[in-house]
């Protein structure tokens, strides 16, 4: 999804997600072994964003 | 090293991906180990009716890049295929097929086994088990994590 945020963090993002998607949306992307992404590379938690970056919030992987 | 990654919704046909390699290495390799991963029908004594699979394109294949880059580095390998099913499985379907080829059959061996436990720990892939009782996602297990650990150190 596209979304538009005056503070361009991941913290920014996580607050903006939790007013459009609500509190248990918010403790899905906090909880314990989720990962952050930008552009398909993992960040430590709060980096900086820019205009067009990809987020993604990782929950643990297993394949194989 | 050539590696080959292909994420697919589809079956595989190991006879026709072993030809393949076959074709490619010529007289190169001495040694091909093949690791087919097939879904179970049980899971901590329940009966499981299926998988589902997800992956994140592109993330999801650098993940896989990464863990044969670091094979490669460790073994000398001459070429690597792995293939990854996503979407719905049922028990008994093929889901991962792993070759590696070497020269000699110590690094095909070993490598293999490497491959599969970062498989396992590190490739972005999300797996939800369908059980009767109901559905969850489910993570690498903890004998999982002490193989991939075993790797390291070595």
């Amino acid at each position: 999804m596209d979304v538009d945020i005056e503070e361009p963090r991941v913290s920014g993002l996580r607050s903006k997600l939790e007013s459009l998607l609500g509190a248990d949306a918010l403790a899905a992307l906090s909880a314990q072994g989720v990962r952050v992404c930008v552009n398909q590379t993992i960040v430590r938690d709060d980096v900086g964003l820019h205009t067009g970056d990809e987020v993604a919030f990782l929950p643990p992987v297993t394949g194989g | 090293m050539a590696a080959q990654i292909r994420i697919e919704t589809r079956d595989f046909d190991v006879a026709q991906e072993w030809q393949a390699c076959r074709t490619r290495l010529g007289g190169r390799a001495g040694a091909v180990v093949a690791f087919a991963g097939i879904v179970r029908d049980h899971a901590g004594g329940d009966e499981v009716n299926g998988l589902y699979l997800e992956h994140y394109p592109g993330m999801t294949e650098a993940s896989i890049e990464g863990i044969l880059a670091t094979a490669s580095d460790r073994w000398e390998l001459i070429d690597t295929v792995v293939i990854h099913r996503v979407g719905e499985l049922a028990p008994r379907d093929q889901i991962v097929l792993v070759l590696v080829a070497a020269a000699h059959r110590g690094d095909a061996f070993a490598a293999c086994e490497f491959i599969m436990d970062y498989l396992k720990t590190d490739a972005v892939f999300w797996k939800k088990e369908r059980r009767a009782r109901g559905t969850s996602w489910i993570s690498a297990t903890a004998g999982d994590r002490e193989r991939r650990n075993g790797w390291q150190g070595d």
